[in-house]
């Protein structure tokens, strides 16, 4: 079902003024700033990529002396912080995941053996088939929104 | 090649305003996430500009990390949103009021 | 010698130790807690004894010691020193001795006397009387011999609790709460003066001590030489004013018109405190100060002239009250508001040797005469009313001999101890009088006082002895033991002889040097330069008059004042030393009433209590309730309302929390881009 691109006002009216607004009053304070014209920029013959790899293992040795690259931090600390928060965050996320079914905690990936294909289809999202799928059109259906949207307001 | 910094900026901006029409008004719990990292992206558009602008790999190294976070904080959303499934049967953001006072 | 006096604190120190012995021991001890108190009393009048011998001996004449500075600070006074410091000290000068002797020997036949009145009756409650005993005597030394100001009113708030802690022993009964409270009150109404009183004279001068050369006495000399302004007044009005709040804790203790109602009610106590109270403490307390200060108070006019007045009216005024009491101790507490009422009267007109020989004389007659009356109650199974007694005087013969020698001194018959103080007041007035028509009618107060004195006095003695009983119990009295009958006599001796100590007129007349309170208080046998009668002399700014010469004026100021005492005894006689006597009280008509009831004394102040101060605090009251409290709640009442109104913009969706954000932060760009120039 294809709708012509149609300006929904209403509900998502006020969002959008307030969208818009933020931009204005951001871009006029951009505008208004006076940035150089020049921009920096990296010299060339030097690998950013490897400089940013060293400075975020603090290989200071490594890094080009004679570049023109200015003095990089070591990051290692923040580096090392960030796996660590990482790994609480997957961790975090599989105990959010995981179900209980009478106390007994039940793994989040795994489809339970002899479950009635109803309790199968609501309870387990991320495993069936079925509802993955059905989350999938959610989501198309919902981007097509935003673009309708996006038209609409162009 | 040298494109002056405010288009940068501009360009941040516009994806930020986007990303937050998005929260704005959707109710699809995924699409709130999808939107949040529109506005991270926004903001390392910005770091990587500035990085640029002041020739220092500081600002190009913090986007690394901004992502690696946004990484992090899906992997929350994302738990969250199942369990807010399970509990509403629903991933409408607006249907669990019951936090409030 | 010297070396003595560093026992004395030991003085007061000991019946604290018999406070805390009876208050911890008591119950177990074998008479609850009275022997250590005898002890303690007796070991304080041993050492009094010693430091009056040595100050009498010492090449000083006087003991000023600091014992413990317990606050010290930089804050100038108005003028005097730069540095004001607080301290406990000791000052043992000749007056200080005297005082620590009369109050240590009081309190000790107080004690022995409380063997037979407290402990032979099975009194319940007995290691608290101890206690509240001790208490008040380690108060009341330890405000004699202090040496300063401060410390001097915080042990006079120390006499003024015992006395509530001792006045309200019965505590079961209606009454004697309700006097002690009214003690407790009354004098802290005059009390809350002397607070502020010592407060002026410690930021004007910088110091609070009685003595030496940083003296806040001689600093007020020193600023009145000057001529220099006070707090913008003059420095003799400023002293004027300092000391006569001061005098507000005086007139409250010392039961001055208009403050004296506490003390009849305080008869509610045991007589035995009301012995100690009477006669030695608290009562004592207040004219004490007067004297010990006196220094302070001679370079006022003004002040001494209202001592001396509130003194000779208060003298008469509890004179005539006393006339138409029927309970034995009501007649002595209203003579006891009189012959204080005489003290001040003496200490105001200058006789600061006057003065100090009465408090000495009424110490020693009216412990007698209270103990007597002690006596006469245990004598009566806890009678007090007198026209149920009569003709006691064929059982008890040493009680009644005793009292009599109280009585004769009380009303101020030649020779007894208390006509030579009396008369020598009355002198010292006569001759300032004939100068100082307001000073004249304190003087004509006072001897009209006299009449009254003997007339009560005689009265009481021939009601309660004399005549035939009138009562089955007075009839058959109950016995009374050595514990009694000793004090008594110690006293009674003591009462007839004490005014040996200084016969002025004898001396006048003849010549010979026997007035020995005024060699005493007068440095001859040493004391500070400053604190002697003499100096004091010089100081009091009064002029003296004389009819005909000085001993023509003596002789009939004692003549007048001996006639009107023996005329007022011989009325009592005639009145009631008969078989049967007769009330009487019909020929007053009505004013029976008024003097039944103490002129309205109480009435008044409770109407000043209820009519007056009731509905100003009602008034107050309200307003706090109502415009106070009002505000208060008003603000918790729009904080909830605004809270209940406020918390519905959480609706707990995400998207209205997002958009809020997204508006105040647009909000604040814009505000702070105005105010920054972002926008140009």
């Amino acid at each position: 079902m294809t709708n012509r691109p149609r300006l929904r006002l209403g509900q998502s009216l006020a969002p959008g003024v307030l969208a818009v607004a933020l931009f204005g009053a951001m871009a006029m304070i951009v505008l208004n700033t006076g940035f150089a014209d020049e921009m920096v920029g990296f010299p060339a013959g030097i690998s950013v990529t490897s400089e940013i790899g060293y400075a975020l293992f603090d290989f200071t040795a490594l890094q080009s002396a004679e570049g023109s690259i200015g003095d990089t931090e070591p990051f290692l600390a923040a580096f090392l912080l960030v796996a660590v928060v990482l790994d609480a965050a997957l961790d975090a996320a599989l105990v959010l995941a995981k179900r209980e079914t009478e106390g007994e905690p039940v793994a989040a990936l795994s489809s339970r053996t002899g479950a009635t294909p109803g309790t199968t289809g609501s309870d387990q999202v991320a495993a069936t088939d079925g509802s993955g799928r059905r989350r999938e059109s959610a989501d198309e259906s919902a981007a097509s929104d935003t673009a309708a949207e996006s038209g609409g307001d162009s | 090649m040298d494109v002056p910094i405010e288009y940068f900026v501009l360009l941040s901006m516009a994806l930020f305003s986007i990303g937050l029409f998005g929260i704005l008004t959707r109710r699809n719990a995924l699409l709130f996430l999808m939107s949040v990292e529109i506005m991270v992206n926004a903001a390392n558009v910005n770091l990587i500009a500035f990085a640029f602008y002041h020739g220092n790999l500081t600002g190009q190294v913090f986007a690394l990390f901004a992502m690696a976070l946004a990484a992090a904080e899906v992997a929350i959303g994302l738990g969250i949103v199942l369990v807010l499934y399970r509990n509403f049967r629903d991933v409408d953001v607006t249907v669990p009021t019951t936090m409030r006072w | 010698m010297e070396g003595l006096f560093d026992y004395a604190p030991a003085i007061a120190l000991f019946p604290l130790a018999a406070f805390v012995i009876a208050l911890a021991f008591g119950p177990k001890l074998p008479k609850k807690g009275a022997i250590p108190g005898i002890v303690a009393t007796g070991g304080s009048l041993l050492l009094s004894l010693a430091m009056l011998a040595a100050v009498a001996g010492g090449e000083e004449g006087y003991y000023h010691e600091t014992l413990f500075t317990w606050a010290a600070g930089d804050a100038a006074g108005e003028i005097g020193t730069d540095a004001i410091e607080f301290t406990f000290g000791i000052l043992i000068d000749p007056l200080a001795a005297l005082m620590l002797v009369i109050v240590s020997l009081v309190a000790f036949l107080v004690h022995v006397f409380s063997l037979e009145y407290m402990n032979a009756e099975g009194e319940t409650g007995l290691p608290r009387y101890y206690a509240g005993l001790g208490l008040f005597t380690f108060s009341m030394l330890a405000f004699v011999y202090a040496d300063n100001l401060l410390m001097a009113f915080m042990f006079f708030e120390l006499v003024g609790l015992c006395s509530f802690l001792l006045i309200g022993f019965w505590f079961r009964t209606r009454s004697a709460p309700s006097a002690a409270k009214k003690a407790f009150l009354v004098t802290r109404f005059g009390d809350y003066f002397f607070l502020i009183g010592v407060v002026a004279i410690a930021a004007t001068f910088g110091t609070v001590q009685f003595a030496g050369e940083d003296s806040f006495v001689a600093a007020a000399a020193a600023a009145i030489d000057d001529g220099g302004q006070l707090f913008g007044f003059d420095a003799e009005t400023w002293v004027t004013i300092t000391g006569l709040l001061v005098l507000g804790g005086v007139i409250g203790k010392s039961a001055q018109f208009p403050l004296h109602t506490w003390l009849p009610d305080a008869m509610e106590g045991p007589t035995t405190v009301s012995a100690l109270i009477h006669a030695a403490t608290m009562v004592a307390a207040g004219v004490y100060l007067v004297a010990r200060m006196f220094g302070y108070y001679a370079l006022s006019p003004t002040a001494l002239a209202i001592i001396a007045f509130v003194g000779g009216f208060t003298a008469l005024f509890a004179a005539t009250m006393g006339v138409v009491k029927d309970d034995i101790k009501q007649v002595l507490a209203y003579s006891t508001i009189s012959q204080y009422g005489y003290m001040m009267l003496g200490l105001g007109v200058g006789g600061y040797v006057a003065g100090v020989f009465h408090l000495m004389n009424h110490a020693f007659f009216k412990a007698l005469l209270f103990l007597g009356s002690g006596a006469v109650i245990v004598l009566m199974h806890h009678e007090q009313d007198m026209w149920k007694m009569g003709g006691l005087k064929d059982k008890a013969p040493v009680t009644y001999y005793t009292f009599l020698a109280g009585a004769l001194a009380l009303a101020g018959i030649v020779p007894f101890s208390g006509f030579w103080s009396k008369d020598e007041i009355l002198y010292d007035a006569l001759i300032v009088g004939l100068e100082q028509p307001l000073i004249m009618a304190a003087y004509a107060m006072g001897l009209i006082a006299v009449f009254f004195t003997g007339f009560y006095t005689f009265r009481m003695v021939f009601l309660t002895f004399h005549g035939e009983p009138r009562t089955e119990t007075a009839e058959d009295p109950h016995s009374v033991g050595w514990a009694i009958k000793a004090p008594l006599l110690v006293l009674g001796v003591l009462a007839t002889v004490a005014g040996l100590a200084n016969l002025a007129p004898v001396a006048k007349l003849t010549g010979a040097e026997i007035s020995f309170l005024e060699y005493w208080l007068d440095g001859e046998y040493g004391g500070l330069e400053a604190l002697t009668y003499h100096s004091y002399h010089e100081t009091v700014p009064f002029e003296e008059g004389a009819i005909g010469s000085e001993t023509t004026t003596m002789l009939l100021g004692a003549g007048l004042s001996l006639g009107l005492a023996l005329a007022g005894a011989f009325t009592a006689h005639a009145l009631y030393n008969v078989p049967s006597p007769t009330r009487h009280t019909e020929k007053l008509g009505g004013a029976y009433d008024v003097l039944r009831s103490n002129y309205y004394q109480d009435e008044y102040q409770v109407w000043l209590a209820e009519g007056l101060t009731l509905p100003v605090a009602r008034a107050a009251d309200r307003f706090d309730q109502t415009v106070i409290d009002g505000a208060v709640d008003g603000v918790s009442s729009v904080s909830l309302f605004g809270g209940d109104r406020v918390k519905r913009i959480q609706s707990g969706i995400v998207t209205n929390y997002a958009a809020l954000l997204v508006a105040g932060f647009i909000a604040l760009l814009i505000v702070l881009g105005f105010l920054g120039g972002w926008f140009l």
